[in-house]
């Protein structure tokens, strides 16, 4: 995700809404609806980041940091959603099947090998499924995945270790 | 792909993969204005069916549930009732009163994820010093809470980084005085966290205080905190909590995540014979326990019928014998609604 533009300390908050809007909003929903496996869902919780984000865009005194504001508003807001019975509910029965591939076998094969790796990712341990989708969905640093997260650069370090191990493991039971 | 070097690269391919299958709706910048100009109009009043709204009514649901269990007083906790991560791990067991560790060994509290909301999950630190005086008992254990990562990472806390203890009083009526600086957020803490979890944060202050000095036959323990902020009476936590007066527990049954395994802890390495122990409020007082081995094998799976402990949770002990190895014990129960499981607490631990 590019870094935001300097100017932004001189947008108002409808400007800022915009551009940021134009600039980052569909990764935001991509990365909200890897978090919860459930696009719909996806939309609103991003959208519900930039309704705050203009609600507090006069005290965001580093506008530069607006990405990492909407970012960890994007974390958060996918926490609050999967705590919904309704949402958690369709996240662990909502990976959808391998879709219809092209004939070429590689390809179906990767398909499968994709569902396996999501369908595993979709069964650790919240913080550490958030965590693996930052770092290999967002490419955010370990700084920048504990801001988001709201936990210490040791903890990422911790979840990524555990988190991969485990996907690891269901990848080798599995082949 | 190689699967042990290439599982990252698998895993960012996938990942991407499944993100170009995301499109986003056509006007959803639309959408966005829309909602804050119905939100400038409207910003006195609640915003009926926002997640926030949503997810508040969720926990009163939950709540009242919980409560037909009919487990709710209000906790206890009772330091040494456990070996924890102390020096001497192996020599632990349940109820193990008494057995010696260098130094004292308090509850801590922290917020951990639950199938609603965000409840408070309970960890034991040992820390250096015996015959803490109650002051310097409150010190540690809220210094710990805020200092140390929980050994769980599932566990979190939610209080700013480097926040820490400057002083800890406590009146004739047992109130603890907590003066905490570094504590009191700023524009950009307070953007990041929400009524749900500064709440909590004030539970887990409150919880872990009280906790340090339990009650005993010749003293009725802690009744409450009063929290300074950089020497301040506070009146309000990161503009989303009021913390005026003297703030007491809230009742577990709202503020305790419904399922603790509290032996193993996180961690620990024992020996064959494996003393389990969990603490619930959960409907029926009926929860299921299960142990994977380190290759996510199921090797233990059955129902704990909870009955009325120390505290006011209800509490199963039950004793697994285990080969050496890594392994992971997970307390759940299964939906009434729907038969799906709702897993709420899980530790690895080692035997052998």
């Amino acid at each position: 995700m590019a870094p935001v533009a300097a100017e932004a300390d001189r947008w108002t908050a409808d400007e800022a809404v915009t551009r940021l809007f134009a600039a980052h909003y569909r990764q935001l929903v991509r990365l909200a609806a890897l978090l919860l496996a459930d696009a719909a869902a996806a939309e609103e919780v991003v959208q519900d980041a930039y309704v705050r984000l203009h609600q507090h865009w006069w005290r965001l005194r580093e506008p530069d940091r607006a990405l990492g504001y909407l970012r960890t508003s994007v974390v958060n807001g996918a926490r609050s959603a999967l705590r919904r019975r309704s949402v958690a509910q369709r996240y662990a029965a909502g990976l959808r099947p391998p879709p219809d591939m092209p004939s070429a076998e590689s390809q179906h094969l990767d398909s499968v090998e994709n569902a396996t790796l999501l369908a595993a990712l979709r069964r650790l341990p919240p913080r550490q499924r958030e965590t693996l989708v930052l770092r290999y969905y967002a490419d955010l640093s370990e700084a920048e995945i504990a801001e988001a997260m709201g936990i210490s650069r040791g903890a990422v370090k911790s979840h990524a270790a555990r988190g991969i191990a485990a996907l690891r493991q269901t990848v080798e039971r599995t082949s | 792909m190689s699967r042990d070097t290439g599982i990252e690269e698998a895993l960012r391919r996938a990942l991407s993969a499944e993100a170009e299958t995301v499109e986003t709706a056509p006007d959803a910048l639309g959408a966005i204005r829309g909602r804050i100009r119905a939100r400038s109009r409207h910003w006195w009043v609640p915003r009926p069916g926002t997640p926030r709204g949503f997810a508040l009514t969720m926990a009163g649901a939950a709540a009242a549930v919980v409560l037909t269990a009919g487990a709710v007083a209000v906790a206890t906790d009772w330091p040494g009732h456990r070996g924890g991560p102390g020096p001497d791990p192996g020599a632990s067991g349940p109820s193990a009163t008494g057995t010696p560790v260098a130094g004292t060994n308090l509850p801590v509290y922290y917020l951990g994820p639950s199938i609603v909301e965000d409840r408070l999950y309970r960890e034991f630190h040992v820390v250096p010093g015996t015959r803490l005086s109650p002051e310097d008992a409150v010190r540690a254990a809220v210094q710990q809470m805020l200092g140390r990562p929980a050994d769980d990472p599932d566990y979190r806390n939610p209080w700013p980084a480097g926040a820490k203890v400057d002083s800890v009083s406590i009146d004739g009526a047992g109130v603890a005085t907590v003066d905490l600086v570094g504590a009191a957020g700023g524009v950009a803490f307070d953007a990041t966290v929400d009524e749900l979890t500064t709440r909590m944060a004030v539970q887990e202050l409150v919880y872990t205080a009280t906790a340090a000095v339990p009650a005993t036959a010749t003293s009725i323990g802690l009744s409450g905190v009063r929290l300074l902020l950089d020497g301040q009476p506070a009146t309000t936590l990161w503009g989303r909590a009021t913390v005026a007066g003297v703030l007491q527990r809230a009742p577990a049954a709202d503020t305790l995540a419904p399922i603790w395994i509290i032996d193993p802890q996180q961690g620990m390495r024992q020996g064959r014979q494996v003393q389990v122990k969990v603490a619930g409020i959960v409907y029926e007082a009926t929860m299921r326990l299960r142990v994977r081995d380190g290759a996510g094998v199921v090797v233990f799976d059955q129902p704990e019928h909870l009955k009325p402990g120390p505290s006011a949770q209800y509490e199963a002990t039950v004793a697994i014998t285990l080969t050496p190895g890594q392994y992971t014990i997970e307390g759940y129960v299964i939906s009434e609604r729907d038969g799906s499981e709702q897993v709420y607490d899980d530790h690895q631990f080692t035997v052998g």
